[in-house]
């Protein structure tokens, strides 16, 4: 007995010895790793800001011309395109041919809801500050402050891009808006769930927006002495500011107002928007002359911060050294594609150089053959046409001409290529000159026109004193801009003529916007949220037309003033219903 | 936490069967199981055959040695019973198969002497078995790998007797089985003139094309610099490549101390024409292993296994690059007798430049693999009680050394009347390399730690055997920067009644870090039951039935094998264009993005199997057994995007989660017939398995229009061809009134395209018109062995064959816009269809659009392995001192049956863009002393 105990005792000894080498717990953790953790992402300004940085990959580094195109703006070269597709009854759920951004959209609403909810702030100040992760931080706690104001502004972007290409009528007319998003995805949450009602997204993006602006500086040219913004720097460009925030805002409140969204003719849905844009209006400078083209659209001046370029209140990442819209939309005969053509009808729209609409009599009279001669200065501004010097060659675009149709492959198919944010200077053929590009998403030019609309819609009056700004006041800053101011205005007919009234003012407004506007996507949008309910699609029905043929290029037609939620989406979650029309 | 509950399991388990043995032992009953003499090799021990209640197949390392191979499983192709083994290329050392273990979902995972490794390593002459493990209860025990069989291998060891030598050599050569044809020049060029006629309307467009006198050129091969006309295959290939074998073996022991030693050394390679870096490889292996009886209750094994390869090849030379250029692209010399090689200023890969002037490569790699192992009778604790501790350690490192020069590259720029060239362009200047440089390399290290309480005793007809294991294993590589790490606590029960029932039940607490904290440990249980039929009155004196057993096992496995870090929420922060936002000149924003979305519900994959077999003896001389089985794997990982809303955040934000089954299901039977005539003494045997997957639940939109639901895993889906269009089916499309195509343009339709099956009717060709039309993994396999013997002289012969399996022909078929144009042209396709009408385009509509145009049943038979052998009689040999003199001849892939000719249908990549699969035939010369 004695000696199996010694032995028993001798392999006990053994086997805990053998087990015991190894503690367990600690085994089972994980070694060390390069593995970046949520935790890790706490620890550093750094890492935690570039979560919000993310969700600035969505904003546009380009201006999209895709759904421009599928207008009557516009034309895109090649007619088996997607945007001509799409243009031709093409758009269906199962496929737009124009793109979906649904996913994109939501995962950087997701980055920011992560971003709103870990962002920290120690409300025992009297200014709540961001509690400071780490010590030697590259993003200052003022700065760091300002990151929140551009996580609401930049979700309440997003949500505006959601409401704006998918927001419509459905099947059962009530209007919808998207499914709303506030805290970033838990794998518990349920996913089947509706769209909420227009009214809803559209106010929960004001909600944002106002929510940006209380975070943010108005612009960052008047920060307070604690700022670590320069005044008018160029470290502080890029950035959401105030502005913008209560400009997305305005817009927004416009949409709701339109009438393919305002579906009960709710006046006060107007009275909002006008509202809204005097707001961002008089937070901007007031009633001030809108910059020259020139400076407007100079691709330079884009990069040399905010005060440089006062009437633009948010713009896309800057890309230097490029020559991506010139390749894309220069002649070929200057080594480009010719991608887009601008349409005969845009050209139409164009007053005459008196300021008379072309198909008004005045003492000018058009030459049919040379449709573009005595016209509005912008049509030079913004369209290469025949006979134009450009970038160093004059533009042959009549029949038989090195740069029309048929001459050349890519040559324009209209007669027409594209100017207005196109850089003349670039060349392909050495030396190569390169430009900087970035778009332009919210502008002065475009609140000015969204104010004139809301304005005469919710009082009917273009000389409406409601508001701090009259409709007429606010549309002779868009004119002078064009016609030249005081006196020596050439606008015979608005600023001088006083030929436009109550009856035509609402048409002359979005005339204006569609020149003004043009190319930036505005008119896509624009052409839906004026049509009148869902079975309204006169406006959406229409061919285009070239100087080549008296023909039709395309003709165009939709199945709904709205677009179609993906339907792998409508698939997936039973409770999304889609648009009517689809 | 968990790792205590271990603890304390273990801890219960030593004092119970301590208090259990300390009563036991004063009991004078002494009946240790018997019947040694049937016992196989399971997972970390042996088990009495009859007892047995899994399914289990193996093979002798003895069978092997007749398949002349660098690699082993090459060898091991056709010899198991559900374990298919397809070789994808022939590159030398390159151990490139696609195997797997009775369907095409599932996997396997190979064990050397009871650790992970890999079989690469090895020599034949290494082997004692190769068993695969294929039930749960058998598989059950080796912890949360769910797989459809283990594939054990254990490694030669010394045993009692005199002191035996080996010595083997064999030497031979290997032809490629078959090599991709292409045209020659005029073929290839009066051919791409066709394309571009039917590109456009019948006439060839001005300027491109060949003309008359450049055909002319090409056909009667005038001035071959100036119309080249170059054989790519015939110019930088040899017709064979030399392989060798040499082995030693060393064993022997005493009743205490047996030991074993293994060398070996092996080599093939030099296929390529030109150069002195000529693909090849060198492997040698040094295997010792002593087993010594320390006392009368304790014995000591230790093994050292050790691997070194040396691969090289030239430093930048592909086969595709000899199945991509055309025959006249350029001349390969541009003059006679130098050096000054051609190309073109998009073509710089001249084959002679890459053989001959790109310098080397030179990747050599090492495995070392360490293990000791004791074990030690408890008799004195418990009568049947036995400890067995067993470390592994393993070190792979791998490195890649090169020289890689830029060889010079020209053009002729004009020709003399007679097409000698007069002046030559230089395109690229040979630039060599100055010093070598380190490229690829790799680091793997392992560890194990075994331990095993087993306790084998039986009480009349009552027997029972348990086992009580713990396994800890780390893995670390270099390249990861994480270590696998797994834990295992395990209990295996097995009883037995009168050696006609046996039952054995385990439970395997499985615990691996790629879970979540507390998700890290589950039990996963199997169970198992057999019946030895003929143990039973009714049969225990039958003449017919010599044997009869049915085995039923059912458990679950779970599956750590997983990607890490799923569980964990991974971030990445970017500091690089395109991943930062541009504020301005002067600020940029660098980003950060969410790599994985970690979960919280994340939980092992398991597996569920059941699996019945029946085994049989008749007449003495015919074996038979048959199986069924049935594997559901469930919980697979996935992220859902397909199925999840896009409002999550998408592949973003959705995190990993458990969705995903499927089922594996089919048949397997082994038999053999064995007999002797005098002297003369046959066996034919054969297996057959078939298993088919099902996708149950996949991650795919819920479309009520379309479904892959019950497609088998291998499933391929595509249009389905129904002719060919007219002009009067292309108008139709037109008006809209025959099916029109979604994938390209109506108008870009031409006479000879090919229709496809508009299986919804909806007027579309959309993807929801998709069929399955073929699938890309044989679920057949079938092999046939047979050896005869008659006085020394001995023939072994084995036939191997895949069915049921219909692969999309690879690219050597599709002759269209840029390609090489190969002789399946004029051949055809092996499905019986013409080559589609000849395009110079992107060949939207008749070759890019899958459909079952381009599936062909590629089922083949080959006659794998032959061999011919003669022992000397031992009374000539005996004078030399020795025990055995054996000559031998091998062949290996001798012919093969197929529909597919032009490639061969094992692998459709070999030969185009990696080394052809290879016919070998070789001598071999054994001696033993």
């Amino acid at each position: 007995m004695k000696s199996i105990r010694i032995i028993l005792s001798k392999y006990i000894a053994i086997a805990t010895i053998a087990l015991s080498v190894i503690s367990c717990a600690d085994f089972m953790e994980p070694s060390k790793d390069s593995y970046v953790g949520s935790a890790d992402l706490l620890k550093s300004r750094d890492y935690f800001v570039g979560v919000l940085y993310r969700a600035y990959l969505g904003i546009p580094t380009r201006v999209n011309l895709t759904y421009e195109a599928a207008t009557d703006n516009l034309v895109a070269n090649n007619e088996n395109s997607a945007t001509s597709k799409a243009a031709k009854y093409g758009i269906s759920a199962q496929s737009n041919p124009l793109g979906d951004t649904w996913s994109t959209d939501y995962t950087y609403i997701n980055y920011i809801n992560w971003y709103i909810e870990h962002m920290v702030l120690d409300n025992t100040k009297t200014v709540p500050t961001p509690v400071i992760f780490d010590s030697n931080p590259s993003v200052n706690l003022r700065t760091f402050y300002y990151t929140l104001g551009e996580a609401y502004f930049l979700r309440a972007w997003y949500e505006f891009d959601l409401l704006q290409k998918y927001g419509g009528v459905g099947a059962d007319d009530k209007v919808y808006g998207f499914p709303i998003r506030t805290s970033s995805y838990k794998e518990t949450d349920n996913l089947n769930i509706p769209r909420n009602t227009y009214e809803e997204c559209v106010a929960q993006i004001a909600k944002d927006c106002d929510s940006a602006y209380m975070h943010l500086p108005l612009d960052y040219n008047n920060l307070d002495a604690n700022s670590t913004f320069d005044n008018g720097s160029t470290a502080s460009s890029g950035h959401a500011s105030g502005i913008a925030a209560k400009t997305l805002k305005a817009k927004t409140y416009l949409y709701a107002a339109s009438p393919a969204f305002n579906t009960a003719s709710n006046i006060e849905l107007w009275k909002r928007a006008a509202q809204a844009a005097q707001t961002a209006i008089q937070l901007t400078g007031g009633s001030v002359a809108l910059q020259t083209y020139a400076n407007y659209f100079n691709k330079m001046n884009l990069n040399n911060g905010d005060n440089s370029n006062k009437d633009i209140f948010f713009r896309g990442p800057i890309n230097s050294a490029v020559s991506t819209m010139e390749k894309e939309n220069y002649p070929p005969r200057l080594q480009g594609n010719g991608t887009y053509n601008p349409t005969l009808n845009l050209i139409n729209a164009f007053p005459k150089s008196d300021g008379y609409p072309a198909d008004v009599a005045s003492t000018i009279t058009l030459d049919p053959a040379n449709p573009h001669l005595n016209r509005d200065p912008r049509l030079d501004n913004f369209i290469v046409r025949n006979g134009e010097s450009f970038a160093g060659i004059t533009i042959a675009t009549t029949s038989g001409g090195s740069d029309a149709s048929g001459f050349a492959i890519n040559n324009t198919r209209t007669g027409y290529y594209l100017q207005k944010l196109i850089d003349p200077s670039v060349r392909f053929t050495s030396p190569t000159v390169t430009t900087t590009m970035a778009s332009i998403l919210l502008g002065r030019p475009e609140l000015y026109l969204s104010f004139a609309e809301a304005v005469f819609m919710a009082t009917g009056d273009m000389n409406s004193t409601t508001y701090t700004y009259t409709p007429k006041e606010i549309m002779r800053r868009i004119r002078e801009r064009a016609f030249g101011s005081g006196p020596s205005t050439k606008d015979k007919y608005y600023i001088i003529g006083n030929k436009v009234d109550n009856t035509t003012f609402l048409n002359f407004v979005k005339n204006e916007r569609r020149l003004e506007l043009c190319f930036e996507d505005h008119r896509f949008w624009d052409l839906r949220r004026w049509c009148n309910g869902k079975s309204d699609l006169t406006l959406l029905t229409y061919s285009v037309y070239g100087i080549y043929s008296t023909s039709a290029l395309e003709n165009r037609s939709f199945r709904s003033p709205y677009l179609p939620i993906p339907n792998g989406e409508i698939l997936k979650a039973s409770n999304l219903i889609n648009n009517a029309g689809y | 936490m968990k790792c205590s509950k271990i603890k304390i399991l273990l801890a219960i388990a030593l004092t119970l069967g301590t208090e259990f043995s300390i009563a036991d032992a004063q009991q004078k009953t002494d009946s240790v199981t018997s019947e040694k003499n049937n016992k196989i090799s399971i997972l970390f021990g042996k088990q009495d055959y009859n007892r047995f209640v899994g399914n289990t197949d193996a093979v002798k390392g003895e069978n092997l040695l007749n398949y002349p191979a660098v690699s082993v499983s090459e060898a091991l192709a056709g010899q198991l019973p559900g374990l298919f083994i397809l070789q994808n290329n022939g590159n030398p050392g390159e151990d490139n198969f696609d195997m797997y273990v009775r369907g095409a979902s599932g996997g396997y995972i190979t064990l050397v002497d009871g650790i992970e490794r890999s079989l690469t390593s090895y020599d034949q002459g290494q082997i004692a078995e190769i068993r695969i493990l294929k039930d749960a209860v058998s598989k059950a025990i080796y912890g949360g790998r769910t797989c459809n069989g283990i594939i054990m291998v254990t490694t030669k060891r010394g045993a009692q007797g005199s002191p035996k030598f080996t010595a083997t050599a064999q030497r031979g050569v290997k032809f490629p089985t078959v090599l991709p044809r292409y045209m020659n020049s005029f073929d290839y060029a009066t051919n791409y003139n066709k394309a571009l006629m039917n590109d456009n309307n019948g006439v060839l467009p001005s300027g491109q094309g060949y003309t008359q006198d450049v055909l002319d050129a090409y056909q009667f091969k005038t001035s071959p610099i100036q119309f080249p006309d170059v054989d790519y295959y015939g110019q930088f290939l040899q017709k064979n490549m030399d392989y060798t074998r040499m082995m030693v073996e060393y064993s022997g022991g005493n009743a205490k101390t047996n030991y074993y030693v293994h060398g070996s050394y092996k080599n093939e390679g030099n296929y390529e024409a030109y150069g002195n870096s000529k693909t090849g490889i060198q492997t040698f292996n040094l295997q010792g292993n002593v087993n010594s009886q320390f006392s009368d209750d304790i014995r000591l094994l230790a093994n050292l296994a050790t691997y070194l390869v040396e691969r090289q090849y030239p430093g930048n030379f592909s086969i595709s690059t000899l199945s991509s250029r055309y025959p006249n692209a350029y001349p390969i010399f541009l003059k006679t007798g130098t050096d000054t090689i051609g190309g073109t200023s998009t073509w710089m890969d001249n084959p002679y430049g890459g053989q001959a002037l790109s310098g080397y490569q030179r990747e050599t790699s090492l495995r070392v693999q360490a293990d000791i192992n004791l074990n030690i009778k408890l008799n004195s604790l418990l009568k049947g009680l036995s400890w067995s501790p067993v470390f592994n350690f393993d070190i792979y490192h791998m490195q890649n050394l090169s020289k890689i020069n830029t060889f010079g590259v020209y053009k002729a720029q004009s020709f003399d009347f007679d097409g000698n060239v007069t002046a030559v362009q230089t395109l690229r200047t040979q630039v060599n390399a100055t010093s070598q440089s380190m490229g690829a390399n790799a680091y793997t290290q392992r560890w194990a730690f075994a331990n095993t309480f087993n306790y084998d005793r039986t009480f009349g007809n009552h027997g029972i055997t348990a086992d009580l294991f713990y396994f800890i294993s780390q893995l670390s590589t270099a390249a990861q920067l994480y270590d696998y790490k797994r834990q295992n606590l395990g209990l295996r029960v097995n009883y037995s009644y009168a050696g006609k029932y046996s039952l054995e039940a385990t439970a395997n607490y499985c615990g691996s870090q790629i879970m979540a904290p507390d998700k890290r440990f589950k039990i996963f249980p199997a169970v198992g039951a057999g019946w030895t039929v003929s143990k039973e009155d009714f049969l225990k004196d039958s003449k017919t039935v010599n044997f009869l057993k049915i085995n039923a096992s059912w458990g679950y496995m779970g599956d750590d094998n997983l990607t890490p870090n799923l569980w964990r929420n991974t971030w990445y922060y970017n500091q690089f264009a395109p991943n930062t936002y541009i504020f301005n000149s002067s600020a940029t924003g660098n980003t950060t993005n969410v790599v994985r979305a970690g979960s919280d519900i994340l939980t092992w994959p398991e597996m569920r199997e059941i699996d019945l077999s029946v085994e049989t003896r008749l007449l003495n001389s015919i074996q038979l057994k048959v199986s069924y089985f049935d594997y559901l794997s469930y919980g697979q990982i996935s992220q859902r995007i397909n199925t999840m809303p896009a409002i999550s955040g998408g592949s973003n934000f959705l995190p990993s989660s458990n969705f995903g089954q499927t089922g594996l299901t089919g048949i397997e039977a082994v038999a053999s017939y064995s007999g002797k005539v005098g002297d003369f003494k046959y066996t034919i045997g054969g297996n057959f398995t078939y298993g088919k997957t099902k996708k149950i639940v996949i991650d795919e939109l819920p479309d009520p229009n379309y479904s892959t639901v019950g497609d088998a895993t291998d499933d391929i889906r595509g249009y389905h061809a129904i002719g060919f269009y007219s002009q009067a089916d292309i108008d139709a499309v037109k008006a809209g009134t025959m099916a029109v195509p979604s994938f390209m343009d109506p108008k870009d339709l031409k006479v000879g395209n090919i229709i496809y099956q508009d299986v919804n009717g909806d007027k579309v060709l959309n993807s929801y018109d998709r069929v399955v039309i073929g699938n890309s993994m044989p679920r057949l396999m079938y092999a046939g062995n047979l050896k005869l013997e008659y006085k020394g002289i001995e023939l072994f012969a084995n036939v191997l064959g895949y069915g049921e399996y219909h692969p999309y022909l690879s690219s050597y078929f599709q002759n269209y816009s840029t390609r090489k144009y190969s002789t399946t042209i004029i051949d055809g396709l092996p499905n019986g269809n013409a080559h589609p009408m000849l395009t110079a385009g992107a060949g939207t509509n008749d070759y890019q659009t899958g459909s079952d145009y381009w599936t062909a049943d590629a089922s083949f038979l080959k006659l794998q392995n032959l061999a011919l052998s003669y022992s000397l009689p031992k009374e000539w040999i005996k004078g030399m001192k020795m025990s055995e003199l054996k000559l031998s001849l091998y062949g290996t892939d001798i012919f093969t049956i197929s529909k597919v000719k032009a490639l061969d249908p094992e692998s459709f990549d070999a030969g185009v863009n990696s080394y052809p699969l290879f016919t070998t035939y070789a001598v071999g010369l054994s001696m033993s002393f």
